[in-house]
């Protein structure tokens, strides 16, 4: 027996549950005209939110027995920059099909919240309810957050497109997104999330921390002073890599 | 309309009395009837760079306290025409500043006044934040150094957050930076911050740079604000800054090194 196969305690990794808040297409019938050109028209509006967004499509409100074409539907998804990753309803032969196109099948969470969505008929309200909670939940500050101020969220992420001074805190439970230089202190993951991450256009931090793991500006790389970097948590360190 | 400006900047010593006094100056030698008012409760200063120290009677204390009429305390300045001192007091603290006291003699100014000058205090305390907080328009006086430059910093905070404008929904209060005692020649030896370097942490937009200059102090000394001095290239720099606060396009001088000239280059002066 190898030495690697032997258990000795140390995991390579942790396989943990999490939540995250996705975006739902929700079709309503079976139209993929009408779906291409409406999908585009969404698109328009937000180019950005929606490029490489994860997408799950929802076929509940499908006709089960209708002849309904899958692949196609994803390459239409797809084709408008979302990341298809899940069908969650539909009928059993679309789920075997669903498989087949290395999507996930979820199940829904039993209870009221399915109830709710079903009982609501044609109002437009499941895409942009699910869009609308996913706004909500990051925040976004377009001014510099200068020495002195704060600016903490309670969900989600925090996208500061300015600078952030020195002397300046900046905190949120998910990733941090400066686009700008980030010269105060940043806390990434205020609620224990390890997976959180920073990103700022230009390090000059005094301090980085995520999930409570924090480094100060002394210990930064040099090479990476000044630079657009990224910065994770990985086997209990900040790693932080140019971009 | 009356805009009411503040010359602010968290740190002391940058230059805030120096260019709330040739600012002041500056807009009524243009025609505008101007007053400058001294904030600094407690620490008198505005008086002495204008030269009127002589001649206080009242101050902005007795006048919020209803001792004295506001025309009472206001001193005309003897050399400009439409330009007006309101100094601080020299005794009391700046916990004599109440918001409705202030805001009382702000009021009444306009009713008279193109321009309202607020000289403030040091700090982020309740002087300055009584400076700042009736202010339309912002200057924010900044030595290159890197302690200054984080210090307005916090100053800009404060106007985007603990203004009346703010408060009251308006459009949030017009900043501008003023850059004084630059000097170029340090800059370009890397002992200094560039006005490039302060403007990328700031990003205001800058008004005006004043370089580092001998006029000032003689200035301050002589009870004569530098921007009666046009000789001086800081009362040159006060004067630019002046035209463009009123909307005149005027290029930025001073930020340059001087060229030096073939003698100096042959035997080492300066």
């Amino acid at each position: 027996m190898s030495t690697s196969a032997k258990n000795d305690g140390k995991a390579v990794f942790d396989l943990k549950g999490a939540a995250f808040t996705i975006l739902v297409l929700s079709l309503r019938r079976n139209d993929m005209d009408a779906l291409t050109a409406q999908l585009a028209e969404k698109v328009r509006q937000a180019p950005d939110f929606f490029h490489h967004a994860p997408v799950v499509i929802s076929l509940r409100e499908l006709d089960e027995d209708e002849e309904f074409d899958l692949a196609m539907l994803v390459s239409i998804v797809r084709a408008q920059g979302f990341l298809p990753v899940g069908i969650i309803g539909g009928a059993e032969r679309l789920k075997s099909h669903a498989a087949a196109l290395e999507l996930a099948v979820l199940t829904a969470r039993a209870g009221g919240r399915q109830q709710a969505e079903q009982s609501e008929t044609a109002e437009d309200v499941p895409a942009a309810e699910v869009r609308q909670a996913v706004l909500e939940s990051s925040r976004i500050i377009t001014e510099p957050v200068r020495s002195g101020q704060s600016v903490v969220i309670d969900h989600g992420d925090l996208t500061i497109l300015a600078s952030v001074g020195s002397g300046a805190e900046i905190a949120a439970p998910g990733s941090i997104h400066v686009y700008g230089a980030l010269r105060g202190r940043a806390f990434a993951g205020c609620g224990g999330s390890p997976n959180a991450r920073i990103f700022c256009q230009k390090l000059e931090a005094e301090l980085v921390s995520i999930a409570g793991i924090h480094l100060v500006s002394e210990d930064f790389p040099a090479n990476l002073r000044f630079k657009a970097v990224q910065i994770r948590l990985h086997g209990g360190r900040l790693h932080i890599t140019a971009l | 309309m009356t805009k009411i400006i503040v010359v602010t900047s968290g740190k002391g010593g940058v230059g805030k009395t120096t260019t709330s006094a040739a600012f002041a100056m500056g807009l009524a030698l243009e025609g505008y009837k101007t007053a400058v008012i001294d904030f600094d409760v407690g620490l008198r200063n505005l008086d002495l760079v204008m030269g009127c120290e002589r001649r206080v009677v009242y101050d902005f204390v007795n006048v919020i306290n209803k001792e004295a009429r506001l025309n009472q305390a206001l001193i005309r300045d003897k050399r400009t025409e439409n330009l007006y001192i309101l100094p601080a007091s020299q005794t009391k603290d700046k916990e004599s500043l109440t918001m409705e006291g202030v805001e009382g003699v702000l009021e009444e100014l306009k009713a008279s006044f193109d321009y309202i000058v607020c000289d403030s205090p040091a700090g982020i305390e309740h002087g300055a934040f009584m400076a700042m907080y009736f202010a339309d328009e912002a200057l924010v006086v900044t030595n290159p150094e890197i302690s200054s430059v984080r210090d307005s910093d916090r100053i800009l905070g404060l106007l985007a957050s603990k203004t009346k404008r703010v408060v009251e929904n308006r459009t949030p209060v017009k900043e501008h930076l003023l850059l004084t005692r630059y000097s170029p020649e340090r800059v370009l030896k890397g002992e200094m911050l560039s006005v490039k370097d302060i403007q990328e942490i700031l990003s205001i937009p800058l008004l005006g740079v004043i370089p580092e200059s001998e006029a000032v102090l003689t200035a301050s000394n002589q009870g004569v604000p530098v921007i009666a001095n046009s000789s001086s290239e800081a009362g040159m720099a006060y004067h630019d800054c002046v035209a463009r606060f009123l909307g005149e396009d005027v290029e930025m001088r001073f930020i340059d090194p001087k060229k030096k000239s073939i003698f100096s280059k042959f035997f080492g002066g300066n």
